[in-house]
């Protein structure tokens, strides 16, 4: 499709104001990674509380992309987004003006965050369904680049809290909010044409599709890997190499950086050699690369070059596997979203947890990634799988209404 | 429901003696009802002398017994514009120097179509408002305003109007010669019809009044009141609509409707084709039975009979076709063909290897000679692969799985369904299958089956590939002969201006032996791989030597 016939197709404010509100709410979600070394000096945590806090705001993530994906079939996602929104600037006036002093604040906070994760359940169809089929997935890619509003977060947040404190960086992402919730509010609008609200039972259809587990398993490895490194990033280059969190946040940023651009190239990439040929490949430069990264765990410049590496496939795994989704599953392409969202948000609690529970009962991080690798070389023989059933007739021939 | 029609008709001689108008009505039951419908036709003959009446009943009575033989793989339009050219041909040699008009609807399911040349005129009445349907072939000049400029054998060539309309209950249709509608309003018609009765008298009526009113020329005027329309669904799929899958899926030894499930043969994601015993008509039988959330929608389940549909509709040795089964014996959906000792040519190759030329040559062959007489019955098969093509014991080849196929009479809902690497690369940038792209899907077939590679790499799902050059056969097996090369390379060219047009350009050359007159010569291949061997060489030889130029320096 080109662009000017894209541009003329849908409606540019709404796809705008998507990727805003996503890109923020991102930057949000991912908030307490980047602070994480700070927070944790202050309340004293250990390893695995560390990698739990910042894995938190993944789960509430994940399971609110579900309940907010049912809101908005049935408020339009307009309503939703600035729905949530104002829950998440209410979580983040109470941790500032309130203040976080405890553990059980922090998870509190967490569980809000999380609602900002789910921002994703409201971007893609609010911006996609303005568009018609053909350009969903380019919508959806768009809106979906707010993937690098974790960058912004790993740039700034621990240079804001060196100077503010931890506590007042809660009030400065206030700013950004509440900016988003006007500029959502009065450019973003819903589509004319809204699909029936989804069911439980299309729900329980789709889940019987192999693909449809293949998938989210396949995107809880790439988003999983891709946001829990977000998150972990900073505490580890902290903990392992002893960086101070201001320029451990630059390096993550690096990395994230990577990640996010690695998207759109992984969808082209997919669209022109295959996603799942793309994935192949994809699954075992990741796996290589987090190997080495626990192999040279001593060595900085190498983790950093292989932090990299790893998050460019991960980044073009993301690609790859929403370049497939709006093509393989083309009518329930809402259904799938939410579902694969859900299950990139469980794969990144995972992954932050994971690295802070292995820090915490074997002292390096070392089994974390290694376990992560395993998952990547499994998802790399599940594609192995799905290429031998995909080789095979697709589309129907969808002309079934006799004419004289 | 089915189509109910009345139908009434009169026609009333000219002053000047012998009647040169025919009009005529079909009115069928059951298949052909709901296949083609009820059928009117008037013409009104030219040349009084020269035998234009004669023509007219013959136009009339050949376009009406053409319309109920038409294939019914064919649309309606495709029928029509044949049907008018087969009446003007045999206009020109039976009855030179006479024409006629000719009008003629056809109404079946929820539509009517119109085909149309001359000034008589048809009309659709609704609500007593009459609209008309045809456009008159008359010069729009007060001088030439009598003067035909379109009719059946006025020339060489025809092209007659067609139009199509929806029809609902309480509609009517008229057909009237020019000796009827000269001295009528249309906008009076709606009324008359209100009147009632017998459709015959009341068409009696109508054309005396037009002639009371002063009109001395053959005056005829046909009617039709539409009752009840037709359901476009169960127009074609008839009884099977009913039938549904049943969920556990089938296993060795299941036994229904008289069939005995013996071992499965395939297997794919929508469905499973089993080798069977038909207990009652004792003989063994092939079942293909769907996955049942593979129809769990209407549209899936109508695709499903569709493809049974078609298969009932073709017979040609190269096809495999579908059994008619006693109606009413089925009790679920699934359809049965008849058992063939044909091996998928997929389950050959991976057993014995590649094909010589020879079996390449038979193959393609007898592909190529089913794929036309399915483009003749205007299908595209549209999944043509070795995994579809059966090889039977005496080497005969049988194209298998309609069930992405494209029939001319079903309207396209878009989509481009087939397999990714047999897919030609217009069908990638969204085109409409042609028969060039079944073509390629011919090539890739043969390339596969004479090199066991694909001619561009395994294709995947949705991508969008780009199509480079590709290697000629020649290069995976040397001894295939270069007519044959020539032949399968025309066949996968990525532009479609330089593939095959029509599949019997590929056949003729395949019969004779013989090389593509245009061919890319295999030597310009082995050219541009030299060359760009020799430079493979030449950079490995300059990176050699800066690397040892910086091994020195280094020292």
């Amino acid at each position: 499709m080109q662009i000017k016939e894209f541009m003329k197709a849908g409606h540019p404010p709404t796809l705008f104001a998507s990727f805003l509100y996503f890109d923020i709410s991102f930057m949000i979600w991912v908030l307490l990674g980047p602070l994480g070394v700070a927070i944790a000096k202050d309340l004293d945590l250990d390893p695995s509380q560390k990698g739990f806090m910042v894995a938190l705001p993944y789960l509430s993530g994940a399971f609110a992309r579900f309940f907010m994906g049912m809101a908005v079939d049935r408020i339009g996602a307009k309503a939703t987004g600035i729905v949530g929104q104002v829950l998440v600037i209410g979580g983040l006036s109470w941790a500032w003006i309130g203040g976080i002093h405890t553990l059980s604040q922090v998870h509190v906070l967490g569980l809000f965050l999380g609602i900002a994760g789910a921002s994703f359940a409201v971007s893609l169809p609010l911006a996609s369904r303005w568009y018609p089929p053909e350009a969903q997935g380019l919508a959806m890619g768009i809106a979906g680049a707010g993937n690098s509003g974790t960058v912004f977060s790993a740039l700034f947040a621990p240079l804001l809290a060196k100077h503010l404190g931890w506590n007042a960086v809660f009030g400065v992402a206030l700013i950004p909010a509440l900016l988003t919730l006007l500029a959502f509010v009065w450019l973003a609008k819903d589509a004319p044409d809204q699909p029936p609200p989804k069911t439980l039972r299309q729900y329980g259809k789709v889940l019987k599709d192999k693909d449809t587990w293949w998938f989210m398993g396949f995107y809880s490895v790439t988003f999983g890997g891709f946001s829990g490194l977000a998150a972990s990033l900073v505490i580890y280059f902290n903990a392992q190499f002893g960086v101070d969190p201001v320029h451990a946040g630059y390096l993550a940023a690096g990395c994230v950086l990577a990640g996010s651009v690695a998207r759109p190239i992984g969808g082209r990439v997919a669209d022109r050699f295959g996603g799942i040929r793309s994935l192949q490949t994809i699954y075992l430069v990741v796996a290589v690369s987090l190997a080495l990264v626990a192999v040279f765990s001593q060595n900085i410049a190498l983790t950093l070059v292989f932090f990299v590496t790893g998050m460019l496939g991960l980044g073009m795994g993301n690609g790859s596997v929403f370049q497939l989704i709006p093509q393989r599953f083309r009518k329930e392409i809402g259904l799938l979203t939410g579902l694969v969202g859900m299950a990139g948000g469980l794969g990144g609690f995972y992954l932050a947890t994971s690295l802070g529970v292995a820090k915490q009962v074997t002292g390096t991080y070392a089994t974390g990634f290694y376990v992560f690798v395993g998952l990547a070389v499994l998802a790399f023989l599940g594609v192995l799988g799905v290429k031998r059933r995909w080789r095979s007739t697709w589309g129907s021939p969808l002309n079934t209404t006799a004419r004289i | 429901m089915p189509l109910s029609i009345a139908v009434g008709q009169a026609s009333l001689p000219g002053a000047k003696g012998e009647n040169q108008d025919f009009a005529a009505v079909a009115t069928p039951e059951h298949d052909a009802l709901r296949s083609k419908g009820v059928a009117l036709a008037v013409a009104d003959g030219v040349g009084k002398g020269r035998g234009g009446g004669a023509l007219a009943r013959d136009s009339v009575k050949g376009i009406l017994s053409g319309w109920y033989s038409s294939p019914e793989t064919w649309s309606g339009a495709r029928c029509l514009k044949d049907l008018f050219d087969d009446r003007n041909r045999l206009a020109r040699r039976d009855h030179p120097g006479a024409a006629c008009t000719l009008t003629m609807v056809a109404v079946a399911g929820r539509e009517l179509i119109l085909a149309h040349v001359g000034d008589s005129r048809a009309w659709l009445v609704r609500s007593g408002e009459a609209r008309q349907l045809s456009v008159d072939h008359v010069w729009d000049d007060p001088d030439l305003r009598s003067v035909l400029h379109r009719a059946i054998g006025l020339d060489d060539g025809i092209v007659a109007q067609l139009a199509r309309e929806e029809v609902r209950p309480g509609d009517w249709v008229v057909l009237g010669t020019d000796g009827f509608h000269k001295s009528f309003d249309p906008a009076s018609l709606g009324a008359l019809l209100a009147g009632g009765g017998a459709l015959d008298d009341l068409a009696e009526r109508l054309v005396r009044t037009a002639r009371e009113r002063g009109n001395d020329d053959d005056a005829t005027v046909v009617l039709a009141r539409i009752d009840d329309v037709g359901d476009p669904e169960a127009s074609w799929l008839g009884d099977s609509s009913r039938l549904e899958a049943v969920d556990p899926p089938p296993v060795e030894g299941d036994e229904f409707d008289g069939f005995r499930l013996h071992r499965r043969i395939g297997s794919s994601r929508t469905s499973s084709v089993w080798l069977a015993d038909d207990r009652e008509e004792e003989r063994r039988v092939v079942l293909k039975i769907p996955v049942p959330a593979a129809v769990e929608e209407e549209s899936q389940k109508a695709e499903f009979l569709r493809e049974e549909w078609l298969g009932r509709r073709i017979s040609h040795p190269g096809v495999v076709p579908v059994l008619a089964l006693r109606p009413g014996r089925r009790t679920r959906l699934y359809y049965a063909m008849p058992w063939t000792s044909g091996v998928p040519v997929r389950r050959i190759l991976s057993r014995d290897g590649a094909m010589d030329a020879y079996a390449a040559t038979r193959l393609g062959l007898d592909v190529a000679s089913a794929l036309r007489a399915l483009h003749r019955q205007g299908v595209l098969h549209r999944d043509v692969k070795p995994d579809n093509i059966l090889r039977d014991e005496a080497g005969r080849h049988m194209l298998t799985d309609l069930g992405v196929a494209r029939v001319d009479a079903f309207a396209d809902g878009g989509g481009v369904p087939g397999t990714a690497s047999y897919m030609a690369p217009e069908l990638f940038e969204g085109a409409v299958a042609q028969e060039r792209t079944e073509i390629f899907a011919l090539g890739v077939t043969l390339y596969e089956c004479l090199t066991r590679r694909l001619p561009y790499g395994e294709i995947e799902p949705f991508s969008r590939p780009r199509f480079g050059a590709a290697p000629p056969p020649s290069r995976w097996n040397p001894d295939i002969p270069s007519w044959l090369e020539s032949i399968v390379m025309k066949a996968i060219e990525p532009d479609p201006e330089k593939r095959f047009q029509v599949v019997s350009e590929l056949e003729v050359l395949l019969e004779r032996r013989e090389r593509v007159e245009d061919a890319v010569s295999s030597e310009r291949f082995d050219a541009r791989t030299r060359i760009r061997q020799w430079q493979g060489i030449a950079l490995l030889a300059v990176v050699v030597a800066i690397l040892e130029a910086i091994a020195l320096l280094a020292r």
